[in-house]
């Protein structure tokens, strides 16, 4: 079979497609489950308790019980982690690490394992340790190691990020933290999964490590603030706070209450969080890291969302009127099936206040051929929507006679305002030179994620 | 009869246009199509090639007949009915001026538009001013009734002092149409709904498919929908045509000594051409250059938008003498105020805010007109190649623009005495093709050459083929055309019937 590239892996023929997956009833677990199986995967987990979503179960612990593998399966991706809930020794959990490879390694299968951006061997946390030792233990029997940086997005079934959602939901005002700025690279929970099922179907990049999250640190108190500007959205308070000594302090009160001892550790973990270089193995694996915004919405991605906002303004221009549901939808519908649904990108003034548009549109005879991607195209679809929907008919009709001076003095005044506009328009140039500078600036931060 | 399409689906919407808009909130799928078919395709065509319900109509002409296209917008229909499921409907007689050379007998021909015009019914006047222009002598139903403004102007013209003979030459009447005022036939009178455009409930329209049931109720009428011919070739029984079913991609044949191709200008070619094995040939192709403009009629600014019209033409005029060749123009007005706003919103040189508050003002006291030149100031050319495409390339004789010139001054000079202005910028010449008015690709001829045919149809080079559609008609006046051709097929149809007849009792 003809091989076939597919982000810098040759993918080898797949077989019979049995993933075996560890901790798959965990946050990351539930999503990969998932989408292996739309992928055509066939997926049996190991862990305590099955899952609905998997075909198959076996039953695995990390305190050392170790089942019989099946022979047809091709990957073993090992997800389970103690949290510290479990309270595995340390060394139990790296054997059964070092049991999992052996045994995936005599069955013939591939082996990728789960690490962690904080996975070093003077990590802060036994979290952080213990991945570091398993990493080893997996690069040493040839296994593909991901390091992913903070996952978040996705449904919120566990995990630190169910935790920090929690946090910025009920609290209004929250710690700044600084001196030092912990920073985190953050990779959406479906990037991530793309990523390792991507790996698998491939001959998995056996014996290194790869490295998944945002290029760019973000410090995470702008990831709290996304969270609550595009996933709770709630406007929150940030107050600036050392860092270290609240989490010197944390540690300490942890030494009497077991039950903060290990948000102290994860507080000093993530202040000594080292940067990756992420750009290269995300390329290797073949996905692209989506924008925060984008992945803090519940469904991964607020392109529809800032479609129907962009709908809602051109609708409200054009019609001097509030927008309304229905069109507003057609207009989503209508950009998804013509213009291949991506959003323009307004800038937020003239999303709040849409009557700028006058000033920044460029009306233009419809040119021969299909329309184009443009604020003007999508100004006339909106116009069409609007004209073809009932809560706007009194923007096009006249249902009243009315005596002609009258009528004249409206058209006068309307026209007045057209000179108004035309004047406008010199200002207009600067906003619509502006926003096309945003634009291509984030098309080229972000990539072609838009 | 091989019929390439199946039928087109018309909503049955009884309420008028006025209605629906101001009360149904689903009119959506209506005006723009459950799959937003009005915003898809061409955004400067004429505004019927964008009714949702007849996207169907228009899809796949292109691609079936394998057209290439260069400064030519080609449209056509495969369906039942074919075009004049979309047409305006306006219909003339030619005279003798238009016929010109043309070998087509011209008593004759007005023997067939007296029996096309009792079939079909068409509703007009012949006492105005264009009642010798659109012919005379043929059985008319009482006018559609304008409405208020068409009235007003119509009113106005015929207070005015005759234009004289070095005036503007302009002459206006009432329009004269294939659309029944009153029942016929089993079909109804115009309700003045509006709804001309996405459909006629009432069948006040005419459409051919009506005689196709009528067709299909005879004795010894075979017909097979969903066919599509790609070519006829001699035989030893006189002719193969070998067809392709449309839906199942199925290939089969027909033989038949005699064919009667009524494919349209461009489809009919096509078969001709590949019969004689004329590839790489260029054959001209006549259509009517056209344009298109507003009229606003200031001192009625003020009125409301009505809740009942006509969607086809009302009025007519004529400008005679235009140019130094003698020749005429026609054109048609229409209601605009019913028409959807963003057509007007799109083209004004204005902010769409501004236009849609202006024209939604102005629109109930606005007109529109189209205007028809002569098909010789057309210089298109078909070509079928040898691996079965068909390209066709557009352009317009260099003395188009100059004439639009001193046209667009002279109406805008006629309709200003009538108290209407013509919207600056609005005098558009469409594209080459966007008139859909094609003809004279196997043109009848005295002395036919390779692919003309004689005065009874029959292509010359190919005994027992006869084109009865527009490709016939070698002349193209200012004027309707389809009328002619319906009445050239009822000509021709007729003296092969009796011939045929005559044989058999033989």
């Amino acid at each position: 079979m003809a091989e076939k590239k597919k982000g810098g892996i040759a993918a080898s023929r797949i077989p019979a497609r049995h993933m075996l997956i560890t901790g798959a009833s965990g946050y990351i677990g539930r999503h990969l489950v998932q989408h292996a199986i739309r992928k055509g995967w066939r997926v049996t987990a190991l862990g305590r308790q099955p899952t609905k979503e998997a075909s198959g179960f076996l039953p695995f612990d990390l305190a050392g019980w170790l089942p019989s593998l099946p022979l047809d399966a091709v990957v073993l991706i090992h997800l389970a982690a103690d949290t510290g809930r479990s309270h595995v020794p340390e060394d139990v959990e790296i054997g059964t690490g070092m049991a999992l490879a052996d045994a995936a390694r005599s069955a013939g299968m591939r082996i990728i394992f789960a690490s962690s951006q904080a996975a070093r061997p003077d990590a802060p946390t036994r979290y952080g340790r213990v991945k570091w030792a398993i990493e080893e233990v997996m690069l040493a029997r040839g296994g593909t190691v991901i390091r992913p940086g903070l996952v978040y997005g996705g449904r919120e079934v566990g995990g630190l990020y169910a935790s920090l959602v929690e946090i910025v939901t009920r609290f209004p005002v929250l710690p700044a933290l600084r001196w030092p700025t912990p920073l985190v690279q953050p990779v959406h929970v479906d990037d991530l999964c793309e990523a390792i099922v991507a790996l698998a179907e491939g001959e998995a990049a056996g014996g290194r490590s790869i490295s998944l999250g945002s290029e760019r640190p973000v410090t995470f108190t702008a990831f709290l603030r996304a969270i609550g500007r595009y996933r709770v959205r709630r406007p929150r308070l940030f107050i600036p706070l050392p860092a270290w000594p609240i989490a010197l302090g944390m540690r300490l009160v942890g030494k009497v209450m077991s039950s903060v001892e290990p948000f102290a550790e994860r507080t000093i973990s993530l202040i000594r969080l080292k940067p990756m270089e992420t750009t290269a193995d995300h390329s290797l694996a073949g996905v692209n890291n989506r924008p925060l915004e984008n992945g803090l919405h519940p469904r991964g991605s607020c392109r529809r969302r800032k479609l129907a906002a962009e709908g809602a303004a051109l609708l409200s221009y054009l019609t001097a009127d509030r927008a309304y549901c229905g069109p507003v939808a057609r207009y989503v519908r209508a950009i998804e099936q013509l213009e291949g649904g991506c959003p323009l990108q307004l800038p937020a003034i003239v999303l709040r206040l849409p009557w700028l548009l006058a000033i920044i549109e460029r009306n233009r005879r419809p040119t021969s051929g299909h329309i184009k991607q443009s604020l003007d195209a999508r100004l006339d679809i909106a116009l069409a929507i609007a004209e073809t929907s009932l809560v706007y008919v009194d923007a096009f009709f006249v249902r009243q006679a009315r005596p002609l001076p009258v009528a004249a003095m409206q058209l006068v005044i309307v026209m007045a305002s057209e000179a108004l506009i035309q004047a406008g328009r010199a200002g207009g140039l600067i906003i619509r030179r502006i926003w096309s500078e945003q634009v291509r600036e984030r098309k080229n931060r972000l990539g072609s994620n838009a | 009869m091989l019929d390439a399409g199946d039928s087109v689906p018309r909503p049955n919407v009884t309420a008028s246009l006025y209605t629906l808009r101001t009360c149904e909130d689903q009119q959506w799928h209506l005006l723009l199509g459950s799959d937003l078919e009005a915003l898809r395709g061409e955004q400067d065509d004429s505004p019927k090639l964008r009714v949702p319900g007849l996207a169907r109509l228009f899809a796949g002409f292109s691609e079936e007949y394998r057209l290439t296209s260069e400064h030519f917008r080609a449209v056509g229909a495969l369906a039942p009915g074919g075009l004049s499921n979309a047409w305006g409907a306006g219909v003339a007689s030619f005279d003798a001026r238009d016929l010109g050379g043309s070998p087509i007998p011209l008593s004759e021909l007005q023997v067939s538009y007296r029996h096309v015009a009792a079939r079909i019914g068409i509703s007009g006047s012949a006492d105005d001013d264009l009642g010798e222009f659109f012919g005379c002598d043929l059985p008319l139903q009482p006018p559609v009734a304008l409405d208020s403004l068409t009235r007003r102007l119509y009113d106005r013209y015929k207070q005015k002092p005759r234009p004289s003979v070095r005036g503007e030459q302009v002459r206006l009447g009432i329009a004269r149409n294939a659309v029944l005022s009153r029942p016929h036939a089993g079909r109804f009178g115009c309700n003045h709904c509006a709804l001309c455009l996405y459909g006629c409930s009432r069948r006040a329209i005419y459409n051919a498919a009506f005689d196709l049931d009528a067709l299909r109720a005879r004795p010894g009428f075979v017909y097979q929908p969903d066919v599509f011919v790609e070519n006829v070739v001699p035989a030893d029984t006189g002719y193969r045509l070998n067809c392709r079913g449309r839906s199942n991609g199925q290939r089969f044949s027909f033989e038949a000594k005699r064919v009667i191709l009524a494919c349209g200008a461009i489809g009919t070619a096509k078969l001709v051409l590949q019969a004689l094995r004329v590839f790489d040939h260029p054959v001209r192709l006549h259509s009517q250059p056209a344009v298109a403009f507003a009229l606003w009629f200031p001192s009625q600014l003020g009125r409301a938008t009505p809740q009942e019209s006509f969607g086809l033409a009302q009025l007519s005029f004529m400008v005679e003498d235009l140019g130094e060749t003698g020749e005429y123009v026609s054109g048609n007005i229409f209601s605009a105020a019913l028409l959807p706003l963003r057509e007007f919103v799109q083209r004004a040189p204005l902010s769409r805010l501004t236009a849609r508050r202006a024209l939604r003002l102005m629109a109930p006291s606005m007109l529109v007109a189209n205007c028809f030149l002569s098909g010789a100031l057309s210089d298109h050319q078909l070509t079928v190649r040898v691996d079965g495409t068909v390209h066709l390339r557009g352009a317009y004789r260099p003395e188009v623009r100059s004439r639009l010139v001193g046209l667009r001054t002279r109406l805008s000079r006629f309709f200003r005495r009538c108290g209407g202005i013509v919207v600056p910028g609005s005098f558009t010449l469409l594209s080459p093709g966007a008139d859909i008015h094609y003809t004279g690709t196997v043109p009848h001829s005295l002395s036919p050459k390779r692919f003309q045919c004689h005065a009874n149809g029959e292509v010359a080079g190919l005994p027992g083929v006869y084109v009865v559609d527009g490709a016939a008609l070698g002349r193209l006046p200012a004027k309707p055309h389809t009328f002619t051709i319906m009445a050239n097929a009822d000509r021709i149809s007729r003296k092969l019937a009796e011939r045929w007849h005559a044989e058999n009792l033989d």
